[in-house]
């Protein structure tokens, strides 16, 4: 309070330089607008990377220059009480203010820390998604990029009933594959990773990605002055505060669950994130497993294409919604023409046209991008300009 | 502070490391996160470049503009590359890949490079060197200083240092380094005494065959892939191997299976072509039996090293290091056990040749000054005395034409495996020469310096190359044509081959101007070069 008391004047200085001061505000303005836009003015300029209203911090710069110009300059007129009634109210509301703030600055501190557990577990995230997520990751594309390849070259060739029995079959070993690949082990209800039994790990409700596209409320701001405008302005700033430390709670939470995963399994701490989509990735053999099943009982001439294709499809898109909880993006469009990164040029086709220098002409995958960073490139064979 | 590196110089893939303050040796990653950078340059048509794996789809729609595997000309005088209306020499596309590897070193290690050992193959004779050594120098650092190359180290030696450094234990041990990397093999003996914290590393001899790697496993695995999906399906091999999204299937996913290998007896793929699937299994007897007389190769390269050296593998050697990513194959392992019966240790096998290059780096003192910088015209002015550092030895034998029984042949001055740097002259080998019949002052010599890989003292001329151009080599002075005169070859710590001449009447030592044939060949583009902005 003291280290505030005292930033007064510098800011006050840095206000002056402005021919705008806290306590002019105050004597001078009638207008509550402008009065409002000048406390900002005086915040900004005490605190210049702080902007009022946008934040916890300002809102307790706002709060507290409000408390010390109350407290240090006279009350504007309020009509329906007089300036000895605000004043009072304002003593009362001076404490309340300033245990709200406390809470804030404590819970603010704790903000930090999370913030920092959270960049811990981020980076631990980043640099296990590139190391463990996406060798999972890779093999899943594999296998869906082998689907989407049977569905696109459909037609291609006349297959046999027979064939078709044996490629469908094809799909489930391939599966047993990609389980292997992963060391993933299916035994009864239990699913064994790395060979550890995993069926029982609680599975998180909440990702950090989630709790990071939460947005905050405005910061209330106070326009009636008068009595039933200031309880209510409290109430709407209770409430504020109240979300705002709920949110809290949850960002708490999420991490707390992290936390206890970390403390259940001491070998590689960050294995425990793959838990979740390793399960669904076991989970899933046995509804493919009946799937292909029931299409290959069901197979007749007339509709073996649409049965093949249909359980060739549903795996994709099963195998894309794995994909999406490994962190991946899958684009299937990117751009109309040639991009570097992107795009894995398999071959040029020539053209007399120059405007189409550089256009694709096919695409033969999509494009998977973890992050920042392009783990599957779409191939594509692009027009070349022979002139 | 400055930091010296140490980078790993590759044919397909580079790497750069460092000695930390713990004295622990680091890789660097590169800007794009990367521990290795593809050996690849694109050039844009604005004149800017691209390095890396960037390069390869920059480059995807302009291939004539992508350069790849120019490590393999290093020592070629007749190879440029054109790009933009400007040619490149070998050394000019190298300086551009050292360039772009010292910028990330710089921005991951957020300080100053100063000095960098690069490495190089075994086989890499003089002309190879010089222009590896002249691609460093080409680059400038972000304070505006030429980079320092401090040596230029042979990367099975490389290896072998890495391994040595490792070692706290007292040893007396004569190792055989075998390195099979994607696209090389190499392989070294050397002699490692560590004692306390002395440890000297000696290297014996040296061998290899850079056309032989990794590369042609996966060849033997694609292969077998592709008969069996054809005479399960019919289909036509030729037309599967001239369509790219087969030949792209095949890159992903034959080292795939051929790493499921290492793990597993059999690894299967299921392969969609032509409207065509077929499950297809792989065993490792299939793989290894496919594979063996790759394997033979390389036995019987490391066994006719050892016959040249008159040694042998099962009395000379103590233990056998395994160093390059091709080496985690089983059948390498079970075959060096059957063939040799000594015991066998896996050294970072990917990382090895670039730890042992920051760890001379590390240890390079300001008392061991590196050669002058070569500028384009020939070679230094001054030759600096260097400790010999016996870890470094010749990979070829030098020596002058002579004639002999009415016919030219070449006497060998320096032979290979002697250790660097070294020198030998025409009087102590009997030949002191006698330039004129003249007394009139002269000031070159009619003579000419080849390389090969013999030990013998005197060898037929088709066995050898010419170091320089064929041409009266200059020398600073002038001597009475007809006084008796010995030349001497020199090599220096990189490998680099220097001339001087001793009047014999006088005892007056003149420094000779050879000419390199890529002397006027490795200037090309270096300016061009320095000058590129990368992307």
């Amino acid at each position: 309070m003291d280290e505030k008391i005292n930033s007064v004047p510098e800011a006050t200085e840095e206000v002056s330089s402005n021919n705008v001061t806290v306590a002019d505000v105050f004597v001078d303005n009638q207008d509550d607008e402008v009065e409002c836009v000048a406390a900002a003015k005086a915040v900004e300029c005490a605190t210049p990377a702080v902007e009022a209203a946008q934040c916890e911090e300002p809102a307790v710069e706002c709060e507290e220059s409000v408390c010390e110009a109350a407290t240090e300059a006279e009350p504007a007129v309020v009509p329906g009480a007089s300036v000895e009634e605000i004043k009072q109210l304002l003593e009362l509301i001076a404490p309340h203010l300033a245990a709200v703030r406390n809470q804030i600055v404590h819970y603010k501190e704790k903000d930090v820390n999370i913030t920092k557990a959270n960049k811990i577990m981020q980076d631990y995230r980043e640099g296990f998604e590139e190391k463990m997520f996406k060798s999972v990751a890779m093999e899943l594309i594999s296998l869906r990029e082998s689907c989407r390849k049977t569905v696109r070259e459909f037609g291609m060739r006349q297959l046999s009933l027979d064939e078709y029995k044996k490629y469908l079959g094809f799909l489930v070993y391939d599966y047993e594959d990609l389980l292997v690949n992963l060391n993933i082990v299916i035994d009864g209800d239990k699913v064994i990773y790395n060979k550890r039994d995993i069926s029982e790990a609680p599975v998180s409700k909440i990702t950090l990605a989630e709790i990071e596209e939460q947005t905050y409320p405005e910061l209330p701001e106070i326009t009636d002055y008068t009595f039933e405008g200031i309880a209510n302005y409290l109430a709407s700033v209770e409430s504020y505060y109240d979300s705002l430390l709920k949110d809290n709670a949850v960002r708490d939470r999420a991490i707390g669950t992290y936390i206890d995963h970390a403390a259940l399994y001491e070998q590689g701490v960050y294995q425990v994130m793959l838990y979740p989509v390793i399960s669904r990735i076991a989970r899933f053999y046995d509804k493919l497993s009946a799937d292909v099943k029931e299409c290959v009982e069901n197979l007749t001439e007339d509709n073996a294409g649409e049965l093949y294709c249909g359980c060739m499809t549903r795996t994709a898109n099963a195998l894309e919604g794995m994909l999406n909880e490994c962190g991946v993006l899958i684009d299937e469009y990117v751009s109309d023409s040639y991009e570097l990164r992107k795009h894995r040029l398999l071959k040029t086709v020539p053209t007399d046209d120059p405007a189409l220098n550089g256009r694709i002409v096919k695409r033969y995958c999509d494009l998977y991008t973890m992050g920042n960073e392009v783990i599957y490139q779409m191939k594509v064979d692009v027009y070349k300009a022979t002139t | 502070m400055a930091k010296k590196i140490g980078i790993d110089l590759g044919t397909t893939y580079s790497c750069v490391s460092y000695v930390d303050e713990m004295g622990i040796v680091r890789i660097l990653d590169n800007r794009e996160g990367e521990q290795t950078t593809p050996s690849v340059v694109f050039f844009e048509e604005d004149g800017r470049a691209v390095v890396g794996s960037t390069a390869r789809d920059a480059g995807a729609m302009n291939p004539e503009r992508i350069v790849e595997r120019v490590k393999n000309y290093m020592g070629d005088a007749d190879y440029r590359f054109y790009a933009n209306g400007k040619e490149y020499s070998a050394a000019a596309v190298s300086s551009l890949i050292l360039k772009k590897l010292i910028e990330d070193a710089e921005l991951a290690l957020g300080d100053e490079i100063e000095g960098a050992v690069i490495t190089c193959p075994a086989y890499f004779g003089d002309g190879a060197k010089y222009a590896t050594r002249a691609a460093g120098e080409n680059v400038v650092l972000s304070n505006g200083q030429n980079l320092q190359v401090l040596r230029i180290l042979d990367e099975p030696t490389s290896a072998a240092i890495a391994y040595c450094n490792s070692k706290h234990e007292d040893m007396d041990k004569t190792v055989l380094i075998y390195d099979l990397g994607g696209g090389t093999f190499d392989c070294t003996v050397m002699k490692i005494t560590i004692n306390g914290d002395e440890k000297v590393r000696q290297a014996i001899t040296t061998g290899g065959n850079h056309q032989l790697g990794g590369k042609d496993w996966d060849a033997a695995l694609a292969e077998i892939v592709r008969s069996k999906f054809c005479d399960a399906t019919g289909a036509d091999e030729n037309e599967m191997m001239a369509d790219p999204e087969c030949i792209a299937w095949f890159s992903e996913n034959i080292e795939k299976a051929k790493k499921n290998l290492t793990s597993r007896e059999s690894t299967t793929l299921t392969l969609n072509w032509g409207g065509y699937k077929e499950r297809i299994e792989v065993t490792r007897e299939e793989f290894e039996e496919a594979t063996a007389p790759l394997l033979d190769q390389t036995i019987l390269l490391v066994n006719d090293m050892f016959e040249k050296k008159g040694m042998n593998v099962i009395s000379d050697i103590d233990e056998i290091i395994l160093v390059g990513g091709s080496t985690y194959m089983p059948q390498v392992t079970n075959r060096l056990n059957a063939e040799y019966n000594k015991p066998l240790t896996s050294y970072e096998p990917n990382k090895a040749v670039a730890m042992g290059a920051a760890i001379v780096a590390s240890e390079w003192t300001e008392q061991q000054e590196a050669p002058l910088p070569i500028g384009f015209g020939g070679a230094g002015d001054e030759q600096q005395e260097t400790p010999v550092v016996t870890d470094a030895i010749l990979s070829k034998s030098y020596g002058l034409r002579i004639v002999s029984g009415g016919e030219y042949k070449v006497l060998n001055l320096v032979y290979k495996d002697s250790p660097k740097p070294c020198a030998g002259n025409s009087a102590d080998a009997g030949q002191p020469l006698v330039i004129t019949n003249s007394a009139d002052l002269v000031d070159e010599v009619p003579i000419l310096v080849l390389e090969n890989t013999s030990f013998e003292r005197i060898i037929s001329l088709d066995e050898c190359d010419p170091v320089f151009v064929e041409e009266p080599i200059k020398f600073d002075g002038a001597v009475p044509g007809n006084n008796a005169v010995s030349v001497e070859i020199a090599v220096d710590i990189d490998g680099i081959v220097t001339l001087s001449l001793t009047d014999l009447v006088t005892g007056r030592t003149y420094q000779m101007r050879p000419k390199r044939k890529l002397d006027d060949v490795v200037s090309i583009g270096m300016a061009d070069a320095q000058s590129t902005s990368l992307m």
